[in-house]
């Protein structure tokens, strides 16, 4: 199976500053990916280059076998690139489709192709504006339509939700698990939760280094067990049920992550339903709870016990 | 996502990216509020200078008692070959165009893409079309716009000669694509320097400053270290307009033979600007 995205030794510096160091990896075509990391980690660099905007100082990268920048590679990836604006002098729809009959629609079909992305972004009645007359989310809007174009079949998007508001961010992120069927998307943000919910692997850079590459929700630790986890999050902190959790079977460890949220580390072959027996707990002791997670939380698999 | 519509992705554009990017450069020229702007302003200006000193000019030439203070200004000016041309009209139309053209299409065509690579525009481009088309296709917009302009001032110098003497209908047709040839190859160094420069350059006001400087001051320096080497004389040929004095001392179907190094020059500038262009962080 070739792989939709091939990095081998990339690196990119800029003066005396690594934006990226030596990152290899290889990702297959499928669920959303996030991609995420701190300021300055080399996320939107990374975008940059797999998009073909700059150049990377050394390594390579393949899309589909294909280096990057390459003209086969024209029109088979979409790209929500960060801090780019359209022309203000044209409507929504003249410059969609513009995109569109450059990527190779006629002229009829470019129009269908621009309505089609914007409906999709329930912008469809704006589609005679110019990008001045739209806000900031609106804006954003547009520009994760144009990624749609066509029929890409990788699309990065480089913060998609970020100056959403909550129900627009919601419509995106929709979009994305139903779209996800034919295209896989790589996604940069900083809103874990949200990655949480549509990603099923996630890519942690930091300082310009590949930190991991994992399964969301599934541990990179090497134990000797390998263990599972459930996150707990109580509606308010209770340290009395932490002895009373240890003392179910199966279980391995518990950790506070914040005063509300217990991650409990246990071996699921000695025990598959820990979570009802927690539930049991939980009612008995009177205990009220707001979440109960299978498998721990992004933040915790990524900032685990203030390591990373 | 709807197979249909991914199928409709398979219509393929009638035009090549290349040639959709020159369109979109001439529409958005002449259909944008700034692009009418400067566009009135151009023909205001040119309205003004055929219907007043060109016409003046002509009327003189053609006449044989102004023809003598006329001759003395165009001794001054180094143009008396101009004298000799049939057609007064277009004799003063070229001596003109030839110095005007190619500064009206230095500042046009100054903005190539500075502004849309600061705002990311380019971004969104260069998914979907080679650096190629963008950069060859802003340069064929850019010329196609001076064209348009070309042949709108042309039109307007020919309706003046018919109004001034109409039996010289013929003779002006015929001069008119001699005309057209030489003034676009004319400008397009100029508009060539301007695609070079909107690679380089962050600010399109500097890009303009160092176009100035490059024409105003290349020469000068180029002769003083030509005085040691002579060999580096050779770079005059490089500065855009180096030609042009002796193109307006020609009559019009000699100077095709000077039309080389306006070619020349362009093929220098887009082959530099392509280069740096196709690297460029974007």
């Amino acid at each position: 199976m070739t792989a939709i995205l091939e990095c081998s030794h990339l690196s990119k510096t800029y003066g005396n500053k690594k934006a990226l160091k030596d990152i290899s990896f290889e990702i297959q075509a499928g669920q959303p990916i996030a991609l995420v990391g701190p300021n300055g980690a080399g996320k939107s660099t990374l975008f940059s280059i797999l998009a073909g905007y700059e150049r990377a100082s050394s390594g390579s990268a393949k899309i589909l076998g294909h280096q990057v920048g390459s003209s086969e590679l024209i029109g088979r990836i979409g790209v929500l690139p960060q801090d780019a604006l359209f022309d203000p002098s044209l409507t929504l729809l003249k410059q969609l489709s513009y995109l569109a009959q450059l990527q190779g629609y006629g002229r009829a079909e470019s129009q269908k192709e621009a309505l089609r992305v914007l409906e999709l972004m329930q912008l469809k009645d704006l589609c005679n504006e110019k990008m001045t007359a739209l806000s900031h989310g609106m804006k954003k809007r547009v520009s994760i339509a144009q990624a749609l174009i066509g029929s890409p079949e990788l699309i990065l998007l480089d913060e998609p939700t970020a100056g959403l508001d909550p129900e627009n961010a919601r419509n995106i992120r929709q979009n994305i698990t139903e779209l996800s069927r034919d295209i896989t998307f790589i996604v940069s943000s900083h809103n874990l939760s949200e990655l949480e919910r549509m990603c099923s692997q996630v890519m942690h850079l930091e300082q310009g280094e590949l930190k991991a590459l994992q399964a969301i929700g599934v541990s990179s630790e090497v134990t000797p067990k390998a263990l599972d986890y459930i996150t707990l999050r109580l509606t308010q902190g209770n340290a009395d049920i932490i002895s009373k959790i240890q003392q179910l079977g199966s279980v391995e460890s518990v950790n506070f992550k914040q005063d509300d949220e217990l991650i409990i580390a246990y071996n699921k072959n000695e025990n598959s339903i820990l979570d009802q027996d927690l539930l049991k707990l939980l009612a008995s002791e009177t205990t009220p709870y707001r979440q109960l997670i299978q498998g721990q939380s992004l933040e915790n698999q990524l900032f685990r016990d203030g390591k990373k | 996502m709807n197979k249909n519509t991914l199928d409709s992705g398979n219509q393929q554009s009638t035009f090549h990216p290349f040639f959709l990017i020159a369109k979109q450069e001439l529409l958005g020229s002449f259909a944008s509020k700034g692009g009418l702007f400067v566009s009135g302003v151009f023909i205001l200006i040119w309205s003004w200078l055929l219907f007043y000193p060109i016409q003046f000019a002509a009327e003189a030439i053609g006449n044989s008692e102004g023809s003598s203070f006329v001759l003395v200004i165009l001794g001054w000016l180094g143009l008396e070959a101009l004298n000799s041309w049939a057609l007064s009209e277009f004799a003063v139309y070229w001596a003109v165009a030839l110095y005007l053209f190619p500064v009206f299409s230095l500042l046009m065509s100054s903005d190539q893409m500075i502004s849309e690579r600061k705002r990311g525009g380019l971004r969104f481009l260069t998914l979907r079309c080679s650096r190629g088309s963008i950069f060859f296709g802003r340069f064929i917009g850019h010329i196609l716009i001076q064209a348009c302009l070309l042949i709108v001032t042309l039109g307007i110098t020919y309706l003046l000669l018919l109004a001034n003497n109409s039996a010289l209908w013929l003779e002006g047709m015929l001069v008119l694509p001699l005309l057209f040839l030489n003034l676009i190859l004319v400008i397009s160094p100029f508009v060539a320097l301007m695609s070079l420069l909107s690679v380089a350059m962050n600010s399109v006001r500097i890009a303009i400053l160092i176009a100035i400087i490059i024409l105003v001051l290349a020469r000068v320096m180029i002769n003083s270290i030509a005085s040691e080497f002579y060999v580096l004389s050779l770079f005059n040929y490089l500065v855009p307009g180096i030609q042009i004095k002796e193109m307006a001392q020609l009559s019009i179907d000699s100077t095709v033979s000077l039309l080389w190094i306006p070619v020349l020059q362009s093929i220098c500038f887009l082959g530099l600007g392509y280069g740096l262009f196709k690297r460029q962080s974007i």
